[in-house]
């Protein structure tokens, strides 16, 4: 494991998260498989992989916000030394504890309620605050986000707002009650990219204004490399490689993360062709025998026929590959 | 809001031109007689002719259409076949009838379908859904006036604890109104409920799925919560819209529950005037029925928009 010497300002420690889905007529598939990673207070981490690589799941896994027929099966979860798989705590730090940015703002919005009323519900839930002391949070709260004419527009409902001021929205709730640790899912996919560019700003400056960690998921390698301390990357259910920015970068390691920092479209160079990863994820019921990237790797040898293990190789910097 | 309210409102011509139209083909294409039920089988064939020519239904349809047309617009409904009596006071007395009925009953049916359609669709593909869902299509499928008749057997005749029918108005006795209108109004609330609770549901199921639930409870919001404040009011949206067509198959059925109880309404005005041939009693009992459904439809729908504020214009914003 590369978690094994954590350091002690460790906030969240995954140990081993296992989830699968349960399934009428087949075997459970995995969604993630032995997943191990830690956010260390203050820190922004990226989680990164294709979408249906497990990376969402293993997010909502850790609020108890998996879908009907999705299971942790195995692992531990230790937030703050609490362990959250052990009884019913993952609901109770909701909100509170552990908060969640959503992806495609707009429907993660209810229609039909004031975005000020939205933003304040996690303090009417967790807060016992009265109405009139809300309306004045919610007000420094969306003017911390950089929602022009805040107090005003708290009364707007989601439809009056822009995608981007939506997503600020949505930042302004996770942040209401002041949680240390805070899971954005994908939270500038839906939108342009010079707002995209606005919402990571924002989540880097309310780091290093609240101190809250991050944990952010994106399918975008180049986008998280821009912020992130550390980068994990997920494939197939798997992590396949971890280290910081830097270790990920430029002493990239992992076949399928060299694919994914060739394939992110740069401005510069021949653009006729855009550069892809051949061939598809596998489907979670899929079984594979050895390595679950061999199918798509441009570098598979014979080893690849045995599943490798994450293998730490230098200070932080991990591995999932026989040929790395 | 007001716009739309004056186009709704405008639309009403139409429908009514087209629905009277209908009608006034439909009364004189189906087999009888107006002169033969009014006068009798023994009446002569000269009554008959003359009967027909008094009251000019011996002239083209589109002419009569027309008259007709023309004199109830300017309120005048004509008169009886069966007894002179003017038509349009007659339908007036009895609207207040019909729409305490309609609108009681329809309350029930509103009152059983929300919390039932809430539950089942909260608890979806559970035993209580499957419960519910089944009481629906019960409900549902059940006819009004053998409900009725149940109802009577029931609750009048076995425990006696309430009155077989008739109507006596609120105004003179509210305790005699409401024991008597009771039973029509379950008899026609429920059976409408059948539908009603299965729209709540799949409202309900449809609302459940969307992202902002998830949000919520993201947040840490409870179930109780979770239902009334963020699936209630948009699952009502819906499902008012889809109410305000049901209430029209409830007016309808409130031609047979009136009759079973006995109550004066406009529906039974509607039974004479088919029975009678009486055209003008049944003209204006049928487009009285129009019109009260194109009114209600209005309403609800007007209801469903004020609920959503997608569609209310608001002070400032994009």
């Amino acid at each position: 494991m590369t978690d094994s010497g954590l350091a002690p300002e460790s906030l969240l420690e995954v140990e081993g998260l296992t989830i699968v889905l349960r399934h009428r007529h087949r075997p459970p598939a995995s969604i993630a498989r032995d997943v191990s990673f830690h956010v260390n207070a203050g820190e922004i981490v990226g989680l990164i992989g294709e979408s249906g690589s497990g990376k969402t799941m293993t997010a909502k896994s850790l609020i108890g916000l998996l879908p009907d027929r999705m299971d942790v099966v195995s692992g531990r979860v230790r937030f703050r030394g609490r362990d959250l798989l052990d009884g019913d705590d993952p609901a109770r730090v909701r909100g509170r504890d552990i908060a969640l940015i959503p992806q495609d703002a707009l429907h993660a919005l209810n229609p039909v309620k004031t975005i000020g009323w939205q933003v304040g519900e996690p303090l009417q839930v967790h807060g016992g605050l009265r109405r009139r002391r809300i309306a004045s949070v919610v007000g420094d709260l969306l003017e911390r986000v950089h929602i022009p004419d805040a107090r005003r527009r708290a009364v707007d409902y989601p439809h009056q707002f822009s995608g981007g001021m939506q997503q600020r929205a949505l930042t302004a709730m996770a942040l209401s009650m002041e949680p240390p640790l805070i899971l954005a899912d994908e939270p500038t996919t839906a939108l342009d990219v010079t707002i995209q560019a606005e919402i990571i700003d924002l989540i880097g400056e309310l780091r290093d204004a609240t101190g809250a960690s991050f944990l952010f998921i994106s399918h975008d390698l180049a986008l998280v490399s821009s912020f992130c301390d550390r980068i994990y990357v997920m494939y197939a259910g798997e992590i396949v490689e971890s280290g910081t920015k830097d270790a990920i970068f430029s002493h990239t390691r992992h076949p399928y993360t060299r694919a994914l920092i060739g394939a992110a479209p740069r401005l510069a160079g021949n653009p006729e062709r855009l550069p892809t990863i051949p061939g598809r994820i596998p489907r979670p019921h899929e079984e594979i025998r050895g390595c679950r990237f061999r199918e798509r790797c441009p570098d598979a040898g014979t080893a690849c026929g045995e599943a490798p293990r994450l293998e730490t190789a230098d200070g932080d910097h991990a591995v999932r590959c026989w040929y790395a | 809001m007001l716009a739309l309210v004056f186009w709704r409102l405008a639309s009403f011509i139409p429908t009514l031109i087209v629905a009277s139209a209908i009608l006034f083909v439909a009364v004189n294409v189906v087999p009888g007689s107006a002169a033969l039920s009014a006068l009798g089988i023994h009446a002569t064939p000269q009554a008959l002719k003359r009967f027909e020519h008094q009251h000019g239904l011996d002239r083209p349809l589109a002419v009569q259409y027309v008259e007709w047309a023309g004199k109830a617009l300017q309120g005048d409904f004509g008169t009886s076949f069966q007894n002179a009596v003017p038509v349009g006071p007659e339908v007036r007395k009895r609207i207040p009838v019909t729409l305490q009925l309609a609108g009681m009953a329809f309350v029930v049916a509103i009152v059983l379908a929300i919390p039932l359609g809430v539950v089942a669709g909260f608890r979806h593909q559970t035993g209580t859904d499957g419960v519910v869902t089944t009481l629906a299509t019960l409900f549902g499928s059940t006819p009004n006036f053998w409900l009725a008749t149940l109802l009577i057997w029931f609750f009048s005749l076995k425990m006696g604890w309430l009155p077989t029918g008739g109507y006596i108005p609120f105004g003179e006795d509210p305790a005699g109104n409401l024991e008597r209108m009771l039973l029509p109004c379950i008899a026609l609330g429920v059976v409408s409920s059948g539908l009603l609770i299965r729209i709540m549901r799949t409202a309900v199921i449809e609302v459940m799925s969307s992202n902002f639930i998830e949000t919520a409870r993201s947040k840490g919001v409870g179930d109780l919560r979770l239902v009334s404040f963020h699936v209630l009011r948009n699952a009502l949206i819906p499902f008012f819209t889809v109410s305000a067509v049901e209430f029209g198959f409830l007016v309808g059925s409130v031609v047979i529950i009136e009759d079973v109880f006995r109550i004066p309404g406009i529906g039974s005005l509607v039974l004479v005037g088919i029975i009678n041939r009486d055209y003008p009693v049944l003209l204006a009992a049928a487009m009285t029925v129009t019109v009260i459904v194109l009114i209600v439809n209005l309403i609800v729908d007007l209801a469903a928009q004020v609920i959503d504020p997608r569609q209310v214009r608001t002070g400032h914003g994009s």
